[in-house]
């Protein structure tokens, strides 16, 4: 990734400025350090946070804008629902490499609702979870995943399969829907 | 009987659950025709043979301290088998060696020639 | 319990040899490194095993990093493999970039 820039006024340019200690980012690696050690104690947690703010020193990342809320409920639906996808495709590619017969696939396009670069990432992380599709290519423009599907015979089964993903989105926006004043910021 | 013992017992149906998804996927690593369909195979014990078999690894080992380093190794093979899968399937497209007769539908190859960096995000 | 472990472990074993036959045939170096992956996950679930025999856990700390470390031969096999360009080769300007990590 090319370091951003900014331009001042004379034209010239400048690397941003991220800051680069973000709050979010130290808690969770926090909580690594702490799952490292297996053991919680006052000079662990002290530790954890001094390495943790050390990491983001050292590694800076442009920060992250979660600019949405979450919805417990349907989090834990999205979540349930997920495992029962994994389950069942697993199964169903298990099915399909024990059997003799050729297999035929296709490279399904899947075109999101939603615009959000986050939530593209999060539903192809999701879909090639499940056995069964591996995102081929993501077309960031245009919010087009392209899925390669195993077990899929004719275009029914695709479209079958098109609806899933989304339906996989849909959940996704349900738990995480966009925060109002962060509209914005999230497209 | 114990609660130890319930707890032993799931957590030995889980080892061998994990176990034989191992085996079918190395079986379909094997038996697959192509890359793609390969990797679908290999998806499966890169995720849920590794949940299984970390669960009855803390389910045989009881330990609150281990059960934390279990679930960190479990996200992370999420995390990286997401990245390795998509840059290895990306790849193989992009070579080329997809084999377009197993190919149904190809709605990739079928769009327009994109406008977009190839090296994009 | 050991009768468990056992026989898992022979069906792991089973799957390294498969995977092994197809790390040396596979065509491409991408059919090679897809093997290594499954490879280490096979690895992962064997060491979880020896874990779960022993009740001795100082091999936690080798799957953590098999786990986080087994991507790097994947991805850079891939890398190497497919004919993009460099990932650096954005050729848009910076405040599109910039208006695009936002």
């Amino acid at each position: 990734m090319s370091p951003v820039l900014h331009t001042r006024r004379d034209g010239t340019t400048r690397p941003a400025r991220h800051r680069a200690v973000q709050p979010p980012a130290v808690a969770g690696l926090t909580l690594v350090w702490l799952a490292l050690w297996g053991d919680v104690t006052p000079l662990l947690l002290v530790g954890g946070v001094l390495v943790a703010v050390m990491v983001c020193l050292v590694f800076p990342l442009p920060p992250l804008h979660l600019s949405f809320r979450v919805r417990p409920l349907a989090l834990v639906a999205l979540v349930g629902r997920f495992i029962v996808d994994v389950v069942r495709a697993s199964v169903e590619v298990s099915s399909v490499v024990l059997r003799r017969r050729q297999v035929s696939n296709a490279v399904v396009a899947v075109d999101l609702e939603s615009s959000s670069d986050l939530m593209m990432t999060l539903v192809a992380s999701m879909l090639s979870l499940v056995p069964g599709s591996v995102v081929v290519e993501a077309r960031r423009s245009t919010h087009t995943l392209f899925l390669h599907v195993i077990d899929v015979r004719d275009e029914e089964a695709v479209e079958r399969f098109r609806q899933e993903a989304l339906a996989l989105e849909q959940r996704l926006l349900r738990a995480f829907p966009a925060r109002a004043t962060g509209q914005e910021e999230a497209s | 009987m114990t609660w130890t013992g319930v707890a032993d017992v799931v957590a030995a149906a889980c080892i061998l659950l994990g176990a034989l998804l191992a085996l079918i996927a190395a079986i379909g690593v094997v038996r697959m025709p192509d890359l793609l369909s390969r990797m679908h195979a290999a998806t499966k014990p890169q995720v849920l043979g590794t949940v299984l078999v970390m669960a009855g690894v803390g389910l045989r080992l009881r330990d609150l301290s281990v059960v934390g380093v279990l679930v960190l190794i479990v996200l992370l093979q999420m995390a990286t088998s997401i990245v390795a899968s998509h840059m290895v399937g990306r790849a193989s497209f992009r070579a080329g060696q997809v084999r377009h007769d197993l190919l149904v539908i190809d709605e990739l190859s079928s769009e327009p020639a994109q406008d977009e960096p190839r090296g994009a995000p | 319990m050991t009768i468990v472990l056992v026989i898992a472990a022979a069906m792991l074993l089973v799957a390294a040899a498969l995977l092994l036959v197809r790390m040396t045939l596979g065509p491409t170096i991408l059919d090679r490194s897809v093997a290594l992956d499954v490879l280490v996950a096979v690895t992962v679930s064997t060491i979880g095993l020896l874990i779960a025999h022993t009740r001795v856990t100082y091999a936690l700390p080798v799957l953590v990093v098999l786990a986080a470390f087994g991507m790097v031969g994947a991805v850079s096999v891939a890398r190497y493999a497919s004919r993009s360009e460099d990932v650096d080769a954005d050729s848009r300007p910076d405040e599109q970039i910039e208006g695009d990590l936002r």
